[in-house]
């Protein structure tokens, strides 16, 4: 990782203009990657929720991974409801192709989970992908989430039911 | 899927009859291909049940409730339609 890498990658709320790259990370067959064609699912939906809220709601949020004024692709969370009165954060995170492979996604999501347990009263954090997403499971492991397992056919994608590993982080895994 | 037993009705075996005859159930009526269950980890009875029924432990998550004024690791148990304790 290049010194002073960290300082360099913000993260941002979605402006207009993002929405088209939101769009293409998640309804471009070419862009998506392997792990995150799912398939064309309610095309408008960001753009209604921009409308609504600037994609920053009670249960949903998502943010622009940006390094200097570049946008690099956002990440995303949901609320998860347990015990009454109790709920976490599941995060997910989609780059554009030419931003992956460079430790970006360690970044962002490390960036993400400080942002959620400063901003949120949350325990825990969490982050499935699929057992042969190698990539995102290295960029959890550095960005400081522990593997929890591996949770059997919790995945379709692509005509199968597909294994995904759990990570999380809870609030005292963070230094200090 | 959750269960609760009367007091006296514990320890009896009923569970892990009763977690048999709901995943029966549901991969008789529904297409559902996974049937999964979430326990307190200090809770070994239901760890217990749920082996029992053929669920398979997967793994813990950390600090997944909150319970009597502290957050409580889950341990997450899974039955497939695929797994032999489901006739598959």
């Amino acid at each position: 990782m290049m010194a002073g890498m960290d300082d360099e990658l913000t993260l941002q709320p979605v402006a207009e203009a993002d929405l088209l790259i939101v769009e293409r990370l998640t309804q471009d067959p070419a862009s998506t990657g392997e792990f995150a064609w799912l398939g064309w699912y309610k095309l408008t939906r960001f753009r209604q929720w921009w409308a609504e809220n600037g994609l920053i709601g009670d249960d949903i949020g998502v943010l622009m991974v940006v390094r200097d004024s570049e946008r690099l692709g956002f990440v995303i969370w949901h609320k998860v409801s347990s015990t009454p009165g109790c709920y976490y954060w599941n995060i997910g995170i989609a780059l554009l192709p030419e931003a992956r492979s460079k430790g970006y996604g360690t970044l962002a999501q490390r960036r993400l989970a400080q942002y959620l347990f400063k901003h949120t009263t949350v325990q825990r954090i969490e982050a499935a992908t699929e057992v042969d997403n190698v990539a995102e499971q290295r960029a959890l492991e550095k960005a400081g989430f522990t593997r929890e397992g591996v949770h059997r056919c919790t995945g379709w994608r692509d005509g199968a039911y597909r294994d995904e590993v759990w990570y999380s982080m809870v609030r005292t895994d963070l230094p200090g | 899927m959750g269960i609760a037993l009367l007091p006296e009705a514990r320890g009896k075996g009923y569970g892990t009859q009763a977690h048999r005859l709901l995943t029966d159930y549901l991969f008789a009526h529904t297409r559902a291909h996974r049937i999964e269950g979430v326990t307190e980890a200090e809770n070994l009875a239901e760890h217990r049940v749920l082996e029992k029924a053929g669920f398979t432990r997967e793994g813990v998550m950390r600090g997944v409730f909150w319970r009597d004024g502290a957050y409580r690791d889950g341990v997450l148990y899974s039955l497939l339609r695929t797994d032999p304790a489901a006739g598959g």
